[in-house]
C-alpha cells in the first residue's frame, strides 16, 4: 500500500497537518493507520479497562505532552510549596492516625478502667489500702505493688511500674471493654432473634391482649356520618364523596370481620385522612373536581403514617402532585387551602427548578463528554502505595482528619461514664446496701446465728485433724487430699465470704468475688422489681391499653432478650466451663508431681488441679478461656460420639432423650424463649448432673485410678504418670503434626472406629441381653435364660441349651433330674415392651410408651394406659412440636430392665477405657525406642545442648525419665498406629475386592512403605519440603532480624560503650557469658533515643514493607513470593553487603598479622562499624532526597504544565 | 447534502470503496443520497448451499455514532436461518457492540470495532448462510430444523429462494 493511500480505520479520513495519522499497534495493512481522535474516541466508547488494540492486543503507549513553554527546570519554588503540601497533608494523615490511635486504642480502655475504679471507691466510700494516693489509686487500682521487690534503680523501677500498669490496667481494660462488645453483639443477635419468633408475639398478645379497634371504628363512622351530610347537599362532588362513602363503609365492614389484620387499619387511616380533606374541601366549597382530588392527593401524600416504608414514592407523588397544583393553581390560590398544601407547593415549584437544573446540568455534562484533544482520564498516578493504605482505612470508615477522633473519644467516654453508671455502680451499690442490711439484721439478730456461722471454721480446723488421727496421710493419701481440698474449696473460702461480707460488713477491698457477689444481688433486684412492675401491669383487666401497654411492650422486650441470652450464656459458655474445670480436676494426676506443696510458713496447699501447676495460667481469664476450649471440645467430641453411635450403631428411637441435630422440632430460640425459665435451668442442671457423673468417673475415675495403681504409696518412683510435659513449642510443633496426621486420616479412623463400636456394642448388649431394644436385632437366645446343671458345666461352657425348647425354671430341674445327658436348659423370661420408633416423637407420646405387651401387641395390664388416653386430645403438642412422627415397635426387655441399661453403659466405658488406653500404651511403646534412640544418638554427638534439650527438656525438671510418660513418644507412636493401620486397611482391601483399589491412595500408601523400607520414602519428602519459597519465607526474616541486631549492637550499642566507658564483653570469647552478653544493649534514656533514631533506618523500613504485606490482601502467591524477595531478602543482603562486609574486611585488614581466631575487636575496630553505618544513613539520605526530589519535579510537573497525552507510534524493525 | 459527520463521512467514503470494487455476489448502497445511515443491499446466496441461487434482499441501519457502534442488518423478507431472527434481523457476533459478553463464547476479536466495514459485515453474512452456527441460535425452530432434519430444512429453503425469484 502506497502512502498516498493509507487512511484512517475508523473514519476512513487521510493524513492532514492537523490530523496525522498515527500507527500506535502492530497491525500492519489497511488497518495500520489511525487519527488520535478517533482512537481516542473509540476508546471511549468501548471502555475497556485495558487500552490495548482489539485485533493486535498491543497496549497502547502514551506519552504525556507538557506544556510548551514549560521551563527546563521547574522553579525552585514550585517544588518548594509542593514539598511543603505534601509535608503537611502526610503530617495531618500521621496526626491523625495517631489521634485515632490514642484516643480510641489508648483512651478509651483506661478510660473505662479509670471510671469503674473511681466508681469503685464511691462504693467502698475510700480508696483501696494499699495505694491511698489519687493517682497510685487510679493507675494502679488494688494492686499491691510492694509484693514485687522494686528495683532501686529509678528508670528500671518506672519500666517495671509501666509494665504492671500495661498489664495490670491497660490490658484488663481492653478485655472487659471485648468482653462488653461480645456481649452486646450476642444481646444485639438474639433481640433480633427473638422479636422475630412467632413464640414472642404470641406471648405478648396472651399477657397484654390485642388491641381493640373500637376507637377507630368510632371516629371511622362519625367521618361517615359527616360525609353522608354533605352528600345529600347534592353538590358536584357527591360523585367522588360517594366512591369515598363505599370506601370507608368497606373498610369498617373488613374491621369488624378481621380486627387482627393491620393491613385494614392503614387502609382505614388512609380513609379518614382523606375524609377529613374531603370535609375540608367542602367548608371551602371548591367545586372543581380535578382540585379537589389533587389537594386530596396532597393531603394523603403529606401524611407520613400512610406509607412510612415507601418515601420515596411517597416523595415522588408530593412532588408530582405539587407540581401539577403550582400549574394551574397559580391564579386562583385559595385561602382554605391549608398549610401542608402551602409547603407542598414551594417544595413542588422548588423540585421542578431542581428539575430543570438537572436536566441543564444533564446537557452541560453531555456538552462537556465531548472529546478533547488526547484526553483520556488520567490514571491514579499517586501508586498503589497510598491506595492499599487509603483503602484499609475507608473499609473501616475511618475519615482521617484531625477533628473527628477527639469527639469520637469524647462521645466514647460519657458512653461509658453512663454506662458504667447504671450497669456497674446502681446494681452494685444496691447490692451492698442489701449486703449490709443483712448484716445488720444478723449482727442484732443472735448469737447463734454467728456461732452457727463459724461452724465450718471449727470443722476445717477439726476435720484435718481427724483425718490424720486416723493416718489418712500416708495409708490413704487419695482421700486424705479429696478431703482436704474439699474443705479448703466448698467449705472455707465460702465462710470465710459469708463471716467477711455479712457479719463484719467489712466491704472495703473487696475480692473480685464478692464483688460479682453484690453485683449480682443488685441485679436480682433489678429483675425482681421488673419483673414486679410487669406482673402489676397485667394485673388490671385486658386488653392493656395506652402508656401501661407501651411500657410493658418495652419491659417485655428486655425480659425476653434477657431469658433467651442468661439461657445460651449458661448453655454456651457457663456449662463448659464448668466441665472443663471438672477436666482440669481429671487432668491433674496426668501432669502434676504431688499435690500437696508447702509454703515457706508450712502450711499445706492442696493443688488437685493440674492448671495450679503453671504459672501462665494462674490469671482467672486465661484460666477461664481454657476451661471453655476444653469444656467445649470435649462436649463436641462428646456429641460426635451420640452422633456416631445414634446414625450407625443403635436402632432408631434409642436415644429419643436426646435431641438429634437434624431434629425439625429444635428451635432454640422458640423453646428457650417460650418454655418457662424454671423448666429450663432445671433441664440444664439435669445435664450438668450426667456431665459431672460422666466426666469425674468416666475419666476422672481413670486418671486418678491410674495414678495410684501405677504409683502405690510408699513407692519411690512414679510409674508412667505425670507426663513429662516438653518446652511450649514442642508441644506446639507435636500437637499440630499429631492432629495434621489424624485429620489426614480422618476417614481411616472413624472407619475404624465405628468397627471397634459396633463390635463393642454387639458384645455387651448380648451379654446384657439388649440386642433387641438397643440394636434392633432380635436373638431368640436372649429372650431368656440358661440354667445349668452345676457351676462345673457352668465354668466349662460346652453345654448348650436346646433353644428350640423353652422351659420353665422348676421344668428344668426336672428335667435335669430325669435326663442325664441335659446339661443346659433355656428358661425364657422378660417380656416385649413399647419402643419409640424414632428420635422425633413427641414429649407427650413417650409417657404412652414401655409398656409390656405380647408380641402381637396385646397389652399385658391396661392400667395406667386409660389416664394417658384421656389426655391424647390435648391439642398443645401439636402446636408445640410440628413434625412429629410417633410411632412404636414391639421390643424385647429383659427382666431389671433399667438396671440392665445402666450396666450397658458400664461396659461401654470399659470397652472406652480399653480403646484409649490401649492406644496410648501402645504407642508409648513403639515411640519410645525412636525417642531414646534420638536421644542416645545426639548424646553421643554432643548436641545434647541443642536438639535433645529441645526435644526433651521437661517444665517441670530438666532431667529426661525413663519411666514416665512422654509426649514425643506419644505422638511418634500415635503416626506409627496410624500408617500401621494404613497398611492393615488395604492389606484387607486388596484381599477383599482383587486389585481394584489399589490405586485409591497412593501417596499415603507410598508413605506407609516409607517407613517400613526405613528412611526412602522420607528423604525425598524432605527435600520438596525445603523448596525455595519455604526457605525464602523462613531465612529472609530470620536475617533482617540479625541484621537490625546486629547493627544495633555492633555499630550503635559497641560504640556507645566505648564512648562511655563501659567495658566491651569480649565478644568471640569461647565463654558460658557470651550468649547472655551478646544479647544485652546498654539501655539508657540517652542510648535509647538514639537506638530510635537509628531505628528509623534500621527497624523501619522493614516495618513499612510488613505494613504492605498486611494490607496487601488481593495479592497473588506468586506476586506476594516476588515482593517479599525483592523487598526483603534481596535488600537485607544489600545491607549486608554495605555495612557488614566492608567493616568485618577493614577489621580484618588491620589485623591481618593476628591468627584469625585470637582477633578481638578493640575500641578502633569498633569506629570502623559507628562509621560504616554513619556512611549509610548518609547514604539513604542522599538517595531517599533525591527520590523526593525527583517525584516532587515530576509532580509539578503532572499538575502544572501538563498539555495532553499523545500516543507513541510503534514501529516495526520490518517497516518501510 | 455535505457530508459533516465522522459517520457520514465515512459512509460515504465506504460506499465509494464499495461501488468502486464490489465483492461478488454483493451490492450496497444508501436507499437515499440524503439519509446516508439506511442502506440496503442485495446478498447472493452462496454457491453449494441450499440458499445457492437465491438474491436476498436486507436492510442495512447505521447509528449516529457510527462506525463506533456497529449497524444492524435486517433481511426483508425474513430468511429461514438459525441465526436469523423471525423479523430478519441477523445475529452475528461481527455486528455485536464491543464490551463484556455475558456469555463468553464470542472472542472480543470477532465483534464489532471500527475496523470493520460494510464490506466485511456482508461478507460474514454470506459466510453465515453457507454455514450456520448453531451454538448461538436466533431462531429455535430453524435451528431445530436445520439440526435434526436437514433435508426438510433445505427443501423449505429453496421452496423460500424458489417464491423469491418469483418461479
Amino acid at each position: 500500500m502506497s502512502d498516498t493511500e493509507k487512511s484512517c480505520r475508523v473514519c476512513r479520513g487521510e493524513d492532514t497537518e492537523s490530523q496525522p495519522l498515527l500507527h500506535p499497534c502492530k497491525c500492519r495493512g489497511s488497518i495500520k493507520y489511525i487519527h488520535q481522535n478517533c482512537l481516542m474516541e473509540w476508546l471511549k466508547h468501548s471502555n475497556k479497562s485495558t487500552k490495548k488494540c482489539d485485533i493486535c492486543n498491543t497496549p497502547y503507549q502514551f506519552r504525556t505532552i507538557y506544556d510548551q513553554n514549560m521551563p527546563k527546570r521547574i522553579p525552585l519554588k514550585l517544588i518548594w510549596d509542593k514539598l511543603l503540601s505534601i509535608f503537611l497533608s502526610t503530617s495531618v494523615k500521621t496526626l491523625s492516625l495517631f489521634l485515632y490511635v490514642t484516643c480510641l486504642i489508648v483512651q478509651v480502655p483506661l478510660y473505662w478502667k479509670f471510671i469503674g475504679r473511681i466508681y469503685t471507691w464511691v462504693i467502698d466510700g475510700s480508696l483501696p489500702s494499699v495505694n491511698p494516693t489519687f493517682i497510685g489509686a487510679l493507675l494502679f487500682g488494688e494492686l499491691d505493688l510492694q509484693q514485687y521487690d522494686l528495683p532501686s534503680d529509678s528508670a528500671k523501677r518506672l519500666i517495671l511500674q509501666l509494665r504492671k500498669f500495661v498489664d495490670y490496667t491497660y490490658y484488663s481494660g481492653v478485655r472487659y471493654i471485648l468482653v462488653c462488645i461480645i456481649v452486646h453483639l450476642a444481646l444485639f443477635v438474639e433481640h433480633e432473634w427473638v422479636i422475630r419468633d412467632e413464640g414472642y408475639t404470641k406471648l405478648l398478645l396472651k399477657n397484654i391482649g390485642r388491641e381493640p379497634r373500637t376507637k377507630l371504628v368510632d371516629m371511622l363512622q362519625e367521618v361517615l356520618a359527616g360525609l353522608r351530610n354533605e352528600g345529600e347537599g347534592g353538590n358536584v362532588e357527591a360523585h367522588t364523596n360517594l366512591q369515598r362513602l363505599e370506601m370507608i363503609a368497606r373498610a369498617v365492614n373488613d374491621l369488624q370481620a378481621q380486627p387482627a389484620n393491620g393491613h385494614y387499619e392503614e387502609m382505614l387511616r388512609r380513609a379518614i385522612n382523606e375524609g377529613e380533606a374531603g370535609g375540608q374541601n367542602n367548608f371551602a366549597e371548591i367545586p372543581p373536581e380535578d382540585q379537589g382530588t389533587n389537594e386530596d392527593e396532597n393531603v394523603r401524600s403529606s401524611d407520613e403514617e400512610v406509607e412510612p416504608d415507601d418515601e420515596g414514592r411517597t416523595i415522588f407523588v408530593r412532588q408530582e402532585a405539587a407540581v401539577e397544583g403550582g400549574a394551574n393553581d397559580n391564579s386562583r390560590r385559595n385561602d382554605n387551602v391549608n398549610q401542608n398544601n402551602q409547603q407542598n407547593v414551594d417544595e413542588g415549584h422548588d423540585a421542578a427548578a431542581a428539575m430543570r437544573n438537572n436536566e441543564n446540568v444533564g446537557g452541560n455534562v453531555e456538552q462537556e463528554e465531548r472529546p478533547e484533544v488526547g484526553e483520556v482520564e488520567d490514571e491514579n498516578d499517586n501508586g498503589p502505595n497510598d491506595g492499599a493504605a487509603g483503602d484499609l482505612l475507608e473499609v473501616l470508615g475511618i475519615n482521617l482528619n484531625l477533628s473527628t477522633p477527639v469527639p469520637l473519644m469524647i462521645m466514647c467516654d460519657i458512653a461509658i461514664s453512663i454506662y458504667l453508671f447504671i450497669m456497674y455502680l446502681i446494681p452494685h451499690m444496691l447490692g451492698t446496701a442489701f449486703i449490709s442490711f443483712v448484716g445488720q439484721l444478723m449482727r442484732a439478730g443472735s448469737i447463734i446465728l454467728e456461732k452457727w456461722i463459724s461452724i465450718p471454721d471449727s470443722l476445717k480446723g477439726g476435720l484435718p485433724k481427724f483425718l490424720s488421727n486416723m493416718d489418712l496421710k500416708t495409708s490413704f493419701p487419695v482421700s486424705y487430699i479429696i478431703i482436704n481440698s474439699f474443705v479448703e474449696l466448698l467449705i472455707k473460702s465460702p465462710a470465710s465470704v459469708v463471716r467477711r461480707l455479712i457479719l463484719e460488713n467489712d466491704i472495703n477491698g473487696l475480692t473480685l468475688g464478692e464483688r460479682i457477689i453484690s453485683l449480682s444481688i443488685g441485679y436480682s433486684a433489678i429483675s425482681l422489681s421488673i419483673y414486679k412492675i410487669m406482673n402489676k401491669l397485667i394485673s388490671r383487666q385486658k386488653p392493656i391499653m395506652g402508656t401501661p401497654r407501651k411500657i410493658y411492650k418495652i419491659f417485655f422486650e428486655i425480659t425476653s432478650t434477657a431469658k433467651v441470652f442468661l439461657v445460651f450464656a449458661i448453655e454456651i459458655f457457663f456449662f463448659p466451663v464448668y466441665c472443663g474445670w471438672l477436666l482440669d480436676f481429671c487432668a491433674a494426676p496426668l501432669l502434676l508431681h504431688q499435690f500437696i506443696s508447702k509454703t515457706a510458713d508450712g502450711t499445706e496447699i492442696f493443688m488437685f488441679l493440674f492448671t495450679s501447676g503453671y504459672e501462665v495460667l494462674q490469671t482467672h481469664y486465661m484460666r477461664i478461656a481454657l476451661y471453655w476450649i476444653l469444656g467445649t471440645s470435649y462436649m463436641l467430641f462428646f456429641a460426635l460420639f451420640i452422633g456416631m453411635v445414634r446414625g450407625k450403631i443403635l436402632r432408631p428411637g434409642v436415644l429419643f432423650f436426646i435431641r438429634s441435630p437434624d431434629d425439625p422440632n429444635a428451635r432454640l430460640i422458640h423453646d428457650a424463649l417460650v418454655k418457662p425459665l424454671r423448666l429450663q435451668l432445671s433441664r440444664i442442671y439435669l445435664s450438668a448432673k450426667v456431665y459431672t457423673c460422666f466426666i469425674i468417673i468416666g475419666i476422672g475415675g481413670v486418671t486418678w485410678g491410674l495414678k495410684y495403681y501405677l504409683t502405690p504409696a510408699g513407692f519411690k518412683y512414679n510409674l508412667v504418670l505425670p507426663v513429662q510435659m516438653p518446652t511450649f513449642g514442642l508441644v506446639v510443633i507435636m500437637t499440630v503434626l499429631a492432629v495434621r496426621d489424624i485429620l489426614s486420616k480422618k476417614a481411616l479412623i472413624s472407619s475404624y472406629c465405628l468397627l471397634y463400636w459396633k463390635r463393642a456394642f454387639e458384645i455387651s448388649t448380648h451379654k446384657l441381653r439388649l440386642t433387641h431394644f438397643i440394636l434392633g436385632k432380635s436373638v431368640p437366645s436372649e429372650r431368656g435364660y440358661v440354667v445349668y446343671r452345676n457351676t462345673f458345666r457352668w465354668l466349662i461352657g460346652n453345654s448348650n441349651p436346646d433353644f428350640k425348647k423353652p422351659v420353665t425354671y422348676r421344668n428344668a430341674l426336672q428335667i435335669f433330674r430325669e435326663d442325664p445327658s441335659v446339661n443346659a436348659c433355656f428358661v425364657p423370661d422378660g417380656n416385649y415392651i413399647r419402643a419409640p420408633e424414632n428420635d422425633t416423637i413427641s414429649r407427650r407420646f413417650i409417657k404412652k410408651l414401655f409398656v409390656p405387651v405380647t408380641k402381637d401387641d396385646q397389652l399385658l395390664s391396661d392400667a395406667g394406659i386409660h389416664v394417658d388416653e384421656d389426655n391424647e386430645n390435648d391439642s398443645d403438642s401439636s402446636s408445640d412440636e410440628f413434625n412429629t412422627d410417633n410411632s412404636y415397635v414391639i421390643v424385647y426387655a429383659p427382666p431389671n430392665f433399667k438396671l440392665r441399661c445402666v450396666a450397658l453403659i458400664l461396659m461401654l466405658w470399659i470397652f472406652s477405657v480399653i480403646l484409649l488406653l490401649g492406644i496410648i500404651f501402645t504407642a508409648l511403646l513403639l515411640g519410645r525406642p525412636v525417642v531414646h534412640t534420638v536421644a542416645v544418638a545426639s548424646d553421643f554427638f554432643k548436641f545434647s545442648r541443642g536438639f535433645y534439650d529441645f526435644l526433651s527438656s521437661t517444665s517441670q525438671n530438666s532431667e529426661f525419665d525413663w519411666r514416665l510418660a512422654d509426649i514425643p513418644s506419644l505422638v511418634l507412636g500415635i503416626k506409627f498406629i496410624l500408617i500401621a493401620l494404613k497398611f492393615l486397611d488395604q492389606k484387607l482391601r486388596l484381599t477383599e475386592n482383587g486389585e481394584n483399589e489399589i490405586n485409591m491412595a497412593q501417596d499415603e500408601e507410598n508413605e506407609a512403605r516409607g517407613v517400613f523400607v526405613l528412611g526412602r520414602g522420607w528423604l525425598p519428602r524432605f527435600g520438596q519440603g525445603l523448596s525455595f519459597t519455604v526457605l525464602l519465607y523462613t531465612f529472609a526474616p530470620f536475617l533482617t532480624y540479625l541484621w537490625i541486631f546486629s547493627v544495633h549492637k555492633l555499630c550503635v550499642d559497641l560504640p556507645i560503650r566505648v564512648y562511655t566507658g563501659t567495658p566491651i564483653h569480649k565478644i568471640g570469647n569461647a565463654d558460658e557469658q557470651i550468649s547472655e552478653d551478646l544479647m544485652e544493649i546498654l539501655l539508657t534514656k540517652t542510648t535509647f533515643v538514639i537506638h530510635l533514631l537509628v531505628g528509623l533506618w534500621t527497624v523501619f523500613p522493614y516495618l513499612f514493607f510488613l505494613y504492605r504485606c498486611l494490607t496487601r490482601v488481593e495479592w497473588n502467591e506468586l506476586e506476594f513470593t516476588d515482593y517479599f524477595w525483592k523487598a526483603l531478602f534481596a535488600k537485607t543482603l544489600t545491607n549486608f553487603g554495605v555495612i557488614h562486609l566492608p567493616a568485618t574486611v577493614f577489621t580484618l585488614l588491620r589485623h591481618r598479622h593476628h591468627p584469625l581466631r585470637t582477633i578481638r575487636l578493640s575500641e578502633k575496630d569498633i569506629y570502623i562499624w559507628a562509621n560504616m553505618l554513619a556512611l549509610f544513613i548518609l547514604y539513604k539520605l542522599v538517595v531517599g532526597g533525591r527520590d523526593l526530589l525527583s517525584k516532587v519535579n515530576e509532580q509539578v510537573k503532572s499538575e502544572r504544565y501538563v498539555r495532553g497525552r499523545a500516543i507513541e507510534n510503534i514501529d516495526l524493525p520490518d517497516d518501510e | 447534502m455535505a457530508p459533516r459527520s465522522t459517520a457520514q463521512k465515512r459512509l460515504l467514503k465506504e460506499y465509494q470503496q464499495l461501488s468502486k470494487d464490489p465483492p461478488p455476489g454483493i451490492l450496497a448502497g444508501p436507499i437515499s443520497e440524503n439519509d446516508l445511515f439506511k442502506w440496503e443491499c442485495l446478498i447472493e446466496g452462496p454457491p453449494d448451499s441450499c440458499y445457492e441461487n437465491g438474491v436476498f434482499p436486507a436492510k442495512l441501519n447505521f447509528p449516529s455514532d457510527y462506525p463506533l457502534s456497529p449497524p444492524t442488518l435486517t433481511f426483508d423478507p425474513p430468511l429461514l436461518h438459525p441465526n436469523i431472527y423471525a423479523d430478519g434481523t441477523v445475529c452475528i457476533s461481527i455486528l455485536h457492540p464491543p464490551g463484556e459478553d455475558p456469555n463468553q463464547y464470542e472472542v472480543p476479536e470477532e465483534r464489532w470495532s471500527p475496523v470493520q466495514s460494510v464490506e466485511k459485515i456482508l461478507l460474514s453474512v454470506m459466510s453465515m448462510l453457507a454455514e450456520p452456527n448453531p451454538e448461538s441460535g436466533a431462531n429455535i425452530d430453524a435451528c431445530k430444523v436445520w439440526r435434526d432434519h436437514r433435508d426438510e430444512f433445505d427443501k423449505q429453503v429453496r421452496e423460500h429462494v424458489r417464491k423469491s425469484l418469483g418461479l
